[in-house]
């Protein structure tokens, strides 16, 4: 799936704030500078580029594909690609919506591929953390039915929710990340919202 | 806009908790993979940035080897007349002074007349013999 479309202007952040929104201001080192000595070729400024974005786009590309190896992997590709195109990049423009389309463009395309997903288990403390064997029973339902009700979305409701409810991106910064319109957003997350709700308004029956 | 859509911090923490955490890799290791995976690449980049001044320098020197021949060539060629100054020209009067015999001295200067060059070879033949 190729979602690049060039010369669409940039989108200012707006909002509620998300703290750990990859669109926060660059501390410290000007990005565009940083960028141009990767331009450049500067394994250092590379390394900087690459600590300040690791963890974001690590958390990202495990909510894309569910498990710590491909995790990785896909950080990595998208890191390489980046300094592959970074002569494409226009500087003029805001270097992390650039970076995580092409990390989530190469996440799906690789759950697109996958015959069998293969999902690192949640750990056991989730669960533990609940009072009693009966509120952990019930937790552990609400867990499943989320989970199915996410992996039955359609597979951009599905990106949108989990870049927008889970990963904190604002809507402006998805609309720029999968290059559609800040309403295709909106629209997108409130059918997903609505399905979504619908698995937890199943559970407030039971649990109410 | 976005900003119509409130943010639901029950539902974003019910799919957190449905998803469950990411386990945290070794950043130092992920860090030190994407470091060494880039290399040639940074490589590349920095040859290519080296490239054109290098094509320049390339470009250049034959200009710069033709521009130095034909300074050579020009100081070579141009006429040049010695100049002396005279303490110089002083001290070669004296040199000739002292180093030819006064007949030599006075033809080259004009003082003598044409008939004492044969009286400067009598002289210098005898000198010429014994040194």
């Amino acid at each position: 799936m190729t979602l690049v479309r060039p010369g669409e202007p940039p989108v200012a952040r707006t909002g509620p704030p998300a703290p750990s929104s990859p669109s926060a201001p660059a501390a410290g080192e000007d990005e565009r500078v940083l960028l141009e000595g990767v331009r450049r070729g500067d394994p250092g400024a590379f390394d900087r580029l690459v600590t300040r974005y690791m963890r974001r786009a690590y958390a990202v590309a495990h909510r894309l594909l569910g498990n710590r190896e491909d995790a990785e992997d896909l950080v990595q590709d998208a890191f390489l690609t980046v300094l592959a195109r970074i002569g494409d990049f226009d500087a003029s423009r805001p270097f992390s919506p650039w970076f995580f389309r092409i990390l989530v463009n190469r996440g799906l395309n690789q759950r697109k591929a996958r015959a069998v997903r293969h999902t690192d288990p949640i750990p056991e403390d989730a669960a533990a953390r609940a009072h009693s064997p009966e509120r952990q029973a019930e937790q552990a339902e609400l867990r499943d039915r989320l989970r199915q009700a996410l992996d039955a979305l359609p597979e951009r409701q599905r990106v949108i929710v989990e870049l927008y409810e889970m990963e904190g991106f604002a809507g402006p910064e998805i609309a720029e990340i999968l290059e559609i319109s800040d309403g295709t957003v909106r629209w997108h997350l409130h059918e997903a919202r609505r399905a979504l709700r619908s698995a937890l308004a199943v559970y407030d029956r039971k649990g109410g | 806009m976005m900003d119509e859509l409130e943010r639901d911090p029950l539902l974003s923490a019910a799919l957190r908790d449905a998803a469950g955490p990411a386990p945290e890799p070794d950043w130092d290791a992920l860090r030190g993979r994407i470091a060494a995976r880039a290399e040639l690449p940074l490589a590349r980049r920095r040859a290519a940035v080296r490239a054109p001044a290098r094509r320049a320098v390339r470009a250049l020197l034959p200009l710069a080897a033709a521009a130095g021949i034909a300074g050579v060539a020009w100081t070579a060629l141009t006429p040049r007349s010695p100049v002396l100054t005279p303490a110089e020209r002083s001290e070669i009067d004296a040199a000739v002074r002292e180093g030819l015999p006064d007949q030599v001295h006075l033809l080259l200067t004009g003082e003598a007349a044409d008939a004492a060059l044969l009286d400067v070879v009598d002289v210098r033949a005898p000198a010429e013999r014994g040194g």
